[in-house]
């Protein structure tokens, strides 16, 4: 099996570890120029939305806490009157969105994505997926 | 700046193909204006959401800058600038920024011919978020390189005709303050600056 391939498995891995954990309803990894790397989403024509709009979220939240020297950015939540939308960063070059209903407690939802973004810069620091 | 004694403004969309200038061109106009933008392996930087400036017109030939309209006793309205990522996969976040524009200032990179298919595909891209009869200029951009094409062969490679394309150089300013109040002047004619 490719490197590749095989890191394209263990990414599958934790996003449906994530989904599974965080009871989230769809969870994408995203290059940080907004190019989807792997997702478990049940709308595969969404994907390239959801990965072009949390790339420009995450930047707009890091340029707003750099503007406001509050430090460094730890996610942007969205919260909807039925959904909830987390953003992160997931490692130098990437990031991880995940969604949820929004009877989902969001404790869970940024325990499951604070994880799944950690083991995501493990394994995909240095890569190129630009 | 407080926008008292100004008499309105109003947003311009600057769009365009990927690395086609429109960074630049937006803080050539403003040398204050922020951008939320990435940067690439090779060292270059991409937008990401957009990039933001404003410039003062008097409805006539004049453009100002902040610091230029605090000591000018003219009315002029405050023209929005926002940049837009030119990436292609970047739709979203361009028609989620697009909104409210009045205008468009469309910039395209005379170098790179064969970027005409995306420079396509974005500006039937802009005409289905602003409306068909979105008023629009085009900047025929980076005709300080000397393998930049010509204008006209631009427009009759992109089968354009019923929209004025200049000549420009966002990096010398050759063009760019032409283009943009011949934008200006088009919004104008159209009833777009009506508040």
């Amino acid at each position: 099996m490719s490197e590749e391939l095989s890191k394209q498995m263990k990414l599958i891995q934790i996003l449906q570890d994530t989904i599974e954990s965080g009871k989230l309803e769809a969870t994408c990894i995203v290059s940080d120029i907004g190019l989807p790397i792997s997702s478990v989403i049940t709308d595969p024509a969404k994907e390239s939305l959801l990965s072009a709009m949390a790339a420009a979220i995450l930047a707009m939240g890091e340029r707003t806490v750099e503007e406001l020297k509050q430090g460094k950015l730890s996610q942007v939540t969205i919260q909807a009157d039925d959904g909830i939308t987390v953003v992160r960063s997931a490692g130098q070059h990437q990031l991880i969105i995940g969604t949820a209903r929004s009877k989902v407690g969001l404790g869970l939802i940024h325990l499951a994505l604070q994880k799944a973004s950690g083991r995501v810069a493990e394994l995909l620091d240095g890569a190129e997926f630009r | 700046m407080s926008d008292a004694g100004k008499s309105g403004n109003f947003k311009v969309f600057v769009a365009g193909p990927y690395h086609a200038g429109k960074t630049t061109l937006v803080h050539l106009l403003d040398k204050k204006a922020q951008s939320v933008e990435r940067i690439l392996p090779d060292g270059t930087t991409s937008t990401i959401v957009f990039d933001l400036g404003h410039i003062w017109w008097d409805e006539g030939e004049n453009l100002y800058t902040d610091d230029e309209i605090k000591t000018s006793s003219c009315n002029a309205l405050r023209v929005v600038l926002m940049g837009s990522p030119g990436q292609i996969h970047m739709s979203p976040v361009r028609e989620a920024t697009s909104k409210g524009a009045r205008g468009v200032l469309f910039i395209i990179d005379s170098t790179a011919p064969g970027q005409v298919g995306h420079a396509i595909a974005i500006y039937e891209e802009v005409k289905l978020y602003l409306g068909r009869d979105v008023p629009m200029v085009v900047v025929a951009n980076k005709q300080d390189l000397s393998n930049a094409m010509k204008a006209d062969a631009l427009k009759n490679l992109m089968k354009i005709d019923s929209i004025r394309f200049i000549e420009g150089s966002a990096l010398t300013g050759q063009g760019i303050k032409e283009a943009l109040l011949e934008l200006l002047k088009i919004m104008k004619a159209k009833g777009c600056l009506n508040f």
